[in-house]
């Protein structure tokens, strides 16, 4: 049997055989799991048939990138980040692009290292930059010390973006806070971005700040609406509360699912804001529920507030049978447009407004 | 060069669009919320159960994002993502870090006000 693995020999040597074939096959396929630490061999019964084996040995991979489904998702500590990308080749440039904007950053590219050099000069702020090594005009670690002449390390940290590996980029290279290698994988990609953010974690400095000017605090007044909050957590009902507060709203609380239904059938509601995720009755449960109980107009409007930024999720409340959504943290001012959509139920003649 | 494991930014935001002793309130309920949602966590670790793990994990994430905790809100995100793929393992492994990133941001929730 083992002649099988040998060069140039076939177990039927004659030329007319069914089926051709140099004999060099079998010998190769051994030959390159010797090579990766492992054997092959074969068992084989004339007119049964055979089963080849072999075997190598590999190191254990990181963890594939489907078990890392967070890596799909927009990510808390990478959000609004500014990112400079600069790589002269736009496939590149793309795929940086698209990662950092499904993590919520804000890039901005260019294939050109002197207009890069130029947003840096004329003062425009950026957290982070990935910088291609091999570029025509002017070489990743050429542009970085372009760049350190008006950014400091700590506030702008960079990322030499490589096929080489740090023994053979030059001694500059020490200014770069990582090495990312080509081809990009998102999760190299994503490690290197939190590994930078978790080390001068939060001096977010550069985030647009979200201003208060536009919240309208008088909401309540003008469009009042009987509201229940069905939220389990302390912390979010508190802060709920207390938003809803800040637009004249005042509401009562569920801390569940259950809860909820129990308030609806005591008295009406304009608006249940329902949290998706709560033990003994979930959000969704809860809305199909109300949404069998009361098919007709005096259902409530039904507003998911959830933290799983999803797409997915999205999809699921509005088949749960809710009307719309607001994701966690809550801000005030998507708190307000949601209930500016909602409409006080005159049916039940309870309200009193 | 300290790093903050709450952004003040965050804290200076809510303090604006209330005021401090509701997020002296808001910090006070957190911080006795936060660790029962981590023995929660350990708990389920230790019992294996994939859904309690994560339920605790996602209450944890969102309580973490309202006071600008944002490298915990991400570590308890990306548990809460093992936790529902079921592979607890990688989550027992990353638990540690969260509970080190819990005791810095405790440590500077208490304190804050202080100055």
């Amino acid at each position: 049997m083992d002649r099988l693995f040998r060069s140039f020999t076939q177990v039927d040597a004659s030329t007319a055989r069914k089926y051709g074939g140099t004999g060099l096959g079998l010998a190769i396929s051994r030959r390159l799991t010797e090579l990766m630490g492992g054997e092959m061999w074969a068992e084989s019964e004339p007119g049964e048939g055979s089963t080849f084996h072999f075997t190598i040995s590999v190191q254990e991979a990181e963890l594939p990138e489907i078990a890392r489904p967070h890596l799909q998702e927009e990510q808390p500590a990478l959000r609004d980040r500014r990112l400079l990308l600069v790589d002269d080749n736009e496939t590149n440039l793309r795929i940086l692009d698209l990662h950092a904007k499904s993590w919520g950053m804000i890039p901005r590219q260019t294939t050109s290292p002197r207009q890069a050099l130029e947003w840096v000069r004329s003062g425009e702020r950026f957290d982070v930059g990935i910088l291609d090594m091999s570029m025509p005009e002017m070489d990743g670690v050429a542009l970085a010390v372009g760049i350190r002449e008006h950014v400091s390390r700590n506030d702008l940290p960079l990322i030499l973006f490589t096929s080489l590996g740090r023994r053979e980029i030059s001694a500059q290279a020490d200014d770069f806070a990582a090495l990312l290698s080509k081809p990009i994988k998102p999760s190299q990609l994503y490690d290197a971005l939190i590994g930078i953010f978790v080390h001068q974690a939060v001096t977010v400095p550069h985030r647009i700040i979200q201003g208060q000017e536009g919240v309208d605090t008088e909401l309540g007044l003008r469009h009042p609406l009987r509201i229940l909050v069905a939220e389990d957590n302390v912390v979010n009902q508190k802060l709920a509360l207390r938003m809803l507060n800040k637009i004249s709203y005042r509401a009562d609380v569920a801390a569940n699912g259950l809860e909820a239904i129990q308030s609806l059938q005591r008295q009406p509601y304009d608006v249940v804001l329902m949290d998706v995720q709560m033990p003994e009755m979930d959000g969704l449960e809860a809305s199909r529920q109300i949404n069998q109980i009361w098919p007709g107009p005096e259902r409530p409007r039904i507003i998911a507030m959830t933290a799983n930024a999803m797409p997915d999720d999205r999809e699921e409340c509005l088949a749960a049978g809710m009307d719309d959504y607001i994701s966690k943290p809550i801000r005030i001012d998507a708190l307000a447009d949601a209930l500016r959509n909602a409409q006080p139920k005159t049916t039940h003649g309870g309200g009193g407004e | 060069m300290s790093t903050a494991a709450v952004d003040p930014q965050k804290l200076r935001e809510l303090t604006e669009m209330t005021d401090s002793e509701f997020v002296q309130e808001l910090i006070s309920a957190y911080l006795e919320d936060a660790p029962e949602q981590i023995l929660e966590m350990r708990q389920a670790l230790e019992t294996e159960e994939q859904q309690r793990f994560a339920r605790a994990a996602h209450s944890l994430k969102s309580t973490s994002a309202n006071l600008g905790a944002s490298m915990l809100q991400q570590y308890a995100k990306e548990l809460e993502a093992y936790g529902r793929a079921g592979d607890l393992a990688a989550a027992a492994e990353q638990f540690p870090r969260l509970e080190e990133e819990y005791a810095r941001v405790e440590a500077q929730l208490g304190a804050w006000g202080d100055d």
